[in-house]
């Protein structure tokens, strides 16, 4: 049904990433992705830095990066008839990100009808027990075709 | 809060990079601060809608109700935030988008945070928020 998993990582990375301005500018690259999976590193950059002292990454590159990996991961479960947006987001922050480290994020859907989902994200610098952010999120599903919708 | 003080809470806010890059600035308009995001070509996060993203109207969120705690705490530095919950509420589209927050409570270590961003070539409403910073003094 879902051609999306499917394909291989590189077509992966060029349509969901490399079409979108905003995950240009913060360098995504999907790493891994499974039904209702995905992980995706967001490199250190200097223009992601929310403390010039410290050289960390701004929450909001996190928040935004946790966003984009919740929504794809609900995709890799879905065809190209539909699409998500994101209902409501909450993000607890655990501690700092530390400068020159590849922030990653992984997503797991939790639920998905036709009409919500529900995904948790968990974002990273490699060590899963040592967590920068964890987050749930409710998403629509926004049926492309008319006549289905 | 006068004309140097608002100057110093700008240029500690425009100081970040992460800041910069997205093109955030504040403004005080009748006394009240103003977060604003010019549109720019690399907040696009749906090509296909089309759509900012989701995470850059958070960052509008978040900068604008960061600014209103370093106002009414009278910080220096940029409160750090350790919980938030966003609600979108409408598409936001290729265009300007403006935020306001209002503090809801605030005690020596804490601040609850309302704020909202709209775009006003619709009049929607697009997201709000609950942001809750830390505002004793960091490090």
């Amino acid at each position: 049904m879902s051609a999306i998993i499917d394909m291989p990582l590189e077509k992966f990375q060029t349509y969901f990433i490399e079409s979108v301005p905003q995950y240009r500018a913060l360098q995504l690259r999907a790493v891994a992705r499974g039904a209702g999976y995905l992980a995706y590193d967001m490199p250190w950059a200097e223009s992601l830095v929310g403390d010039p002292a410290s050289g960390e990454v701004h929450e909001c590159a996190i928040t935004t990066l946790i966003d984009a990996v919740c929504a794809t991961a609900i995709q890799t479960r879905l065809d190209r008839n539909f699409r998500t947006a994101t209902l409501d987001l909450r993000v607890d922050f655990m501690r700092k990100s530390r400068a020159g480290r590849t922030i990653s994020c992984e997503a797991e859907v939790l639920r998905l009808d036709a009409d919500t989902a529900v995904v948790r994200a968990l974002a990273h610098e490699g060590e899963k027990a040592d967590p920068l952010a964890i987050s749930t999120g409710s998403f629509a599903i926004i049926s492309l075709r008319k006549a289905a919708s | 809060m006068n004309e140097a003080d608002f100057a110093a809470l700008r240029g500690a806010i425009l100081a970040l990079p992460y800041v910069r890059m997205l093109g955030f600035d504040i403004a005080r308009e009748d006394g009240v601060l103003r977060g604003q995001l010019p549109f720019a070509e690399r907040l696009i996060g749906n090509p296909l809608v089309p759509a900012l993203h989701g995470g850059v109207v958070a960052a509008l969120l978040h900068f604008t109700a960061a600014a209103q705690v370093m106002r009414e705490a009278r910080m220096a530095r940029l409160p750090r935030v350790f919980t938030c919950t966003i609600e979108y509420l409408a598409s936001p589209d290729l265009r300007d988008s403006y935020a306001s927050a209002s503090i809801v409570t605030r005690t020596r270590r804490f601040a609850n945070v309302r704020v909202s961003a709209w775009q006003p070539h619709s009049g929607k409403t697009i997201a709000a928020a609950t942001m809750q910073f830390l505002t004793g003094q960091m490090d």
